[in-house]
């Protein structure tokens, strides 16, 4: 199959991905969306790159993939409990 | 270029200069009074002798080649435009320079007695001095723009000599007067200048000085502008200027509040050099006037109605500085009848004696004032010959000249002017001439009788002036007895390249003569009577009203300030002032964009809301545009 | 012909799922969802014939992370987790951008029409990963660690610091 078609299947992941997360209100959403989005990405590289390299930067992704949702989590505990509150509507310290 | 280089000549100049910059920064704390009179003075004597040593050069050269230049430094450079800070000093040069140095010599030595004890002694002679430099740069200007630059500056240093009492508000209105005046002719001679220079830059000829203008004034008699010939818009551009400058109608408005002004100032500015700048410029640029028959038909209407006006308003003056001031503008007149009739070293020959018989009779009436202690008006004085005999003498000597006694100075140049207009002008000029004549001895010799003769009507003992003042008036009194005799013919001579009338008298010449001299004569009979108390009195009873228009001098004042003055204040008022400053630059321009930037700040400020998703979103449309524009 | 629907079909999975996540109120449904994306990805890759991408994605993001996220979403209290309505308008907004942003990518993509990809089984496919992981890219790998050590620090750091006060 095309090149094309794999390209399309990840972007159609990514767009919606995304537009999940622009619309959803939760903190802890959002982080899941994000990691929707890497994962679309991920496949992109993995379908369109050379067979070895891609899959090599691929396997290290998903270990940046699990650093990121790790340290991103702490943080929406430690601001959610600060905020008291996961939607990210509420927070508006930095307003102005 | 022609004319032999000369460097000398810039020296002429920087003395002034000079003795403007020792005395103003220097001259109240480490000169005093005596030295710095004596550095002013000293400054143009040695300007005088340096004039007089080119004078001397110059005479030894070949009569066709009579031209000495000198170059300051590279004015302008402007791609095709060049103008340099040039002099230059031919046969026309060398008089007014002469007459310049020489007469304001003679006023500084006058004025070391006259300031003596004023507080502002130093800055006098400073100014003076300022002055000097400036008119010595408008006669030996080898270019126009030079020449507006002496123009301008003697503009200045007027006004600052006006108001040198600034004080009093009177006397510093009268200072402002004078130069807005002046300004406003300049802004005409300013379009002449330029409409000439475009005019020459559009057939290809970029050099401004006198040589090739005069060599490319030819060029411009095809062009028309606005209808009229360029020569002609151009002359009547620059004749504007020099009404302003030489106080003819309609601006001669300034001239008699400039006597609120030291005498000796009145003397030197307003008498020998200041007003003498128009009439030098035509003659400087009376190849451009010959060009323009109808300029010059303008020039000497307007120096005839000017003469005639200005000797019916000093008829009725009382005040004695009045008096000279309308005389000034009426022999100003004079002046501009000759130029306009096309002979211009007749104006030039009637500049000089002017300049000797009206400084000596400024001098003389300073002397008068300074004598009665302030007093100025001649209804509180007579009888002064007894008190003040030389001062009489020499004021009798000027009366004389400038009446038009044969064999005066004063005679000689008047007749010629009247000669020559009756030739070019017809007769009807020629017969206002005789009669401003005739009006012009009537109104010396009352002031004369009033001041001098009679009964003294005034209070206290006038003391005669120190040595310092009567020295430099008897100097003038000679020039002005013996001048016009040797300068007769000497001066058409010298005068030649650039006199087309010579020394051919018309057949008619004795006629004429005769008729302005017994005008003159009959002048100086009138006044005598009529000036009797009973008999003054019983004229005004006779013509109140006309005697009231007289001496309010037509109330020219009071028009210009209704037709004029008023709708420029209610349209700087109303207009500039409230719409245009306050409203648009205030408050639309200034006010408007804080208060748009204010704005646009608090409508961004938005933007900033703390919401991270609001934040992601917009980070997601700036990613959607960017691509959406890129690709 | 396998290839194309087998990519076909779990893509269109995963792309369902985020679909579905997106309309999901339920936090713990939403994150149920999710794991049905992730798992559709790992089919993806075994199409591919990237089978130890998939294994690894099952580990990894199914497993490791996605126990993360559920730990977390338990971990907070239910009643921080107010709804308050969006405004539509910004809702709308988002749908919008991310539309264009996938126009503009699959316009960029259409020289890609041209090249055709087929990956073959290969057997010693994990071998050349695992040589390609452990020679060429060894630094980085390893620098991986260090990565993973300062992220475990930092989510440590952040979330001890309330034990303390």
């Amino acid at each position: 199959m095309s090149a094309y078609s794999l390209a399309a299947v990840s972007f159609v992941l990514f767009s919606l991905a995304a537009a999940g997360f622009l619309t959803c209100g939760s903190l802890v959403r959002m982080l899941m969306f994000l990691e929707l989005m890497l994962n679309a990405a991920n496949i992109a590289l993995v379908a369109l790159g050379p067979e070895t390299v891609s899959q090599a930067y691929a396997v290290m992704l998903f270990a940046i993939a699990a650093a990121e949702a790790g340290i991103g989590l702490a943080l929406i505990i430690t601001l959610a409990s600060a905020f008291r509150t996961l939607e990210a509507e509420n927070i508006r310290e930095l307003k102005g | 270029m022609e004319g032999n280089y000369y460097p000398l000549l810039k020296w002429i100049l920087l003395a002034p200069l000079a003795g403007f910059a020792v005395n103003g920064l220097l001259g109240k704390k480490f000169l005093g009074e005596k030295a710095g009179g004596i550095v002013g003075a000293l400054a143009i004597f040695v300007a005088f002798i340096f004039a007089a040593l080119s004078f001397s050069d110059l005479l030894n050269l070949p009569v066709e080649n009579r031209l000495l230049r000198d170059t300051l430094y590279s004015w302008i450079s402007a791609g095709t435009f060049s103008v340099d800070a040039a002099f230059r000093f031919d046969p026309l040069s060398a008089v007014m320079a002469l007459v310049v140095t020489g007469v304001s010599f003679l006023i500084h030595v006058y004025s070391i007695g006259y300031m003596h004890g004023d507080a502002g002694y130093n800055r006098y002679f400073a100014y003076l001095n300022l002055f000097v430099f400036f008119m010595l740069a408008l006669v030996l200007a080898d270019n126009p723009l030079v020449m507006f630059v002496g123009w301008e500056g003697v503009g200045l240093c007027s006004y600052l000599l006006i108001g040198f009492w600034y004080e009093d508000p009177e006397k510093a209105a009268a200072g402002k007067k004078a130069f807005i005046t002046n300004r406003v002719g300049d802004a005409g001679f300013l379009l002449g200048l330029m409409l000439l220079s475009a005019l020459l830059a559009f057939n290809g000829v970029f050099a401004m000085d006198f040589e090739s203008l005069e060599k490319n004034a030819p060029l411009l008699t095809s062009i028309t502008v606005l209808g009229v010939g360029a020569p002609t818009l151009i002359c009547l551009l620059l004749f504007f200027g020099a009404t302003g400058k030489s106080a003819q109608f309609p601006l001669y408005v300034w001239l008699p509040d400039a006597m609120a002004g030291p005498t000796p100032v009145s003397a030197l500015i307003h008498a020998a050099t200041m007003v003498t700048a128009g009439v030098y410029m035509l003659a400087r640029l009376h190849f451009l006037y010959e060009l323009a028959p109808k300029a010059l038909e303008v020039v000497m209407l307007t120096g005839c109605f000017t003469a005639f006006f200005a000797a019916v308003i000093a008829l009725l003056q009382k005040d004695i500085k009045k008096v000279l001031a309308y005389s000034t503008v009426s022999q100003l007149g004079y002046m501009f009848m000759a130029a306009g009739a096309g002979a211009f070293s007749a104006s030039v020959f009637h500049l000089a004696t002017h300049a000797f018989f009206k400084a000596l009779l400024f001098l003389g009436a300073g002397s008068v004032i300074h004598g009665m202690s302030g007093e100025q008006d001649m209804f509180k004085m007579g009888g002064l010959k007894k008190e003040m005999p030389f001062t009489f003498l020499l004021i009798g000597a000027g009366w004389l000249a400038i009446a038009g006694v044969p064999g005066l100075s004063g005679f000689y140049s008047k007749d010629l002017i009247l000669e020559k207009v009756f030739e070019h002008g017809g007769t009807f000029v020629w017969g206002a001439g005789v009669l401003t004549a005739a009006m012009t001895a009537f109104y010396t010799t009352r002031l004369f009788v009033l001041t001098f003769l009679r009964e003294k009507r005034g209070h206290g003992h006038a003391h005669e002036s120190p040595l310092t003042m009567t020295l430099p008036m008897a100097v003038l009194g000679v020039l002005a007895l013996a001048g016009g005799f040797l300068l007769k013919d000497r001066l058409f001579v010298f005068l030649e390249p650039m006199a087309e009338h010579g020394a051919g008298h018309d057949p008619l010449a004795a006629r004429l003569m005769l008729i302005s001299v017994v005008a003159g004569l009959s002048g100086i009979a009138a006044a005598f009577l009529l000036t009797l108390p009973k008999t003054a009195a019983a004229l005004k009873r006779a013509m109140p009203r006309i005697h009231d228009l007289v001496y309010h001098k037509f109330y020219v004042d009071e028009i210009y300030g209704f037709l004029i003055i008023k709708p420029l204040r209610l349209v700087s008022d109303k207009v500039l002032f409230q719409l245009v400053d306050a409203g648009l630059i205030d408050g639309v321009i200034v006010n408007g964009s804080a208060n748009a930037s204010y704005t646009a700040g608090k409508a961004l400020a938005k933007v900033q809301n703390g919401r991270l998703d609001i934040y992601a979103l917009i980070f997601a449309i700036g990613v959607a545009l960017m691509l959406y524009w890129a690709i | 012909m396998i290839l194309a629907a087998s990519v076909y079909l779990f893509g269109g999975l995963a792309a369902l799922a985020t679909l579905l996540m997106i309309f999901q109120r339920d936090p713990v449904k939403a994150a149920m969802l999710m794991l049905a994306a992730l798992l559709s990805t790992a089919g993806l890759y075994l199409a591919l014939s990237a089978q130890l991408l998939a294994a690894l994605q099952i580990i990894l993001y199914a497993g490791a992370i996605m126990t993360l996220f559920i730990v977390a979403l338990s971990a907070t209290p239910a009643a921080w987790r107010d709804k308050p309505s969006r405004g539509s308008f910004t809702k709308v907004l988002g749908l919008a951008a991310a539309a264009v942003i996938l126009t503009e990518l699959l316009k960029v993509s259409a020289a890609l029409k041209a090249i055709m990809i087929s990956p073959e089984f290969s057997e010693t496919g994990t071998l050349d990963l695992a040589l390609t992981l452990f020679g060429r890219f060894a630094f980085q790998f390893e620098l991986l660690s260090l990565l993973i050590l300062a992220a475990i620090v930092a989510a440590v750091a952040l979330t001890s610091k309330r034990r303390a006060a």
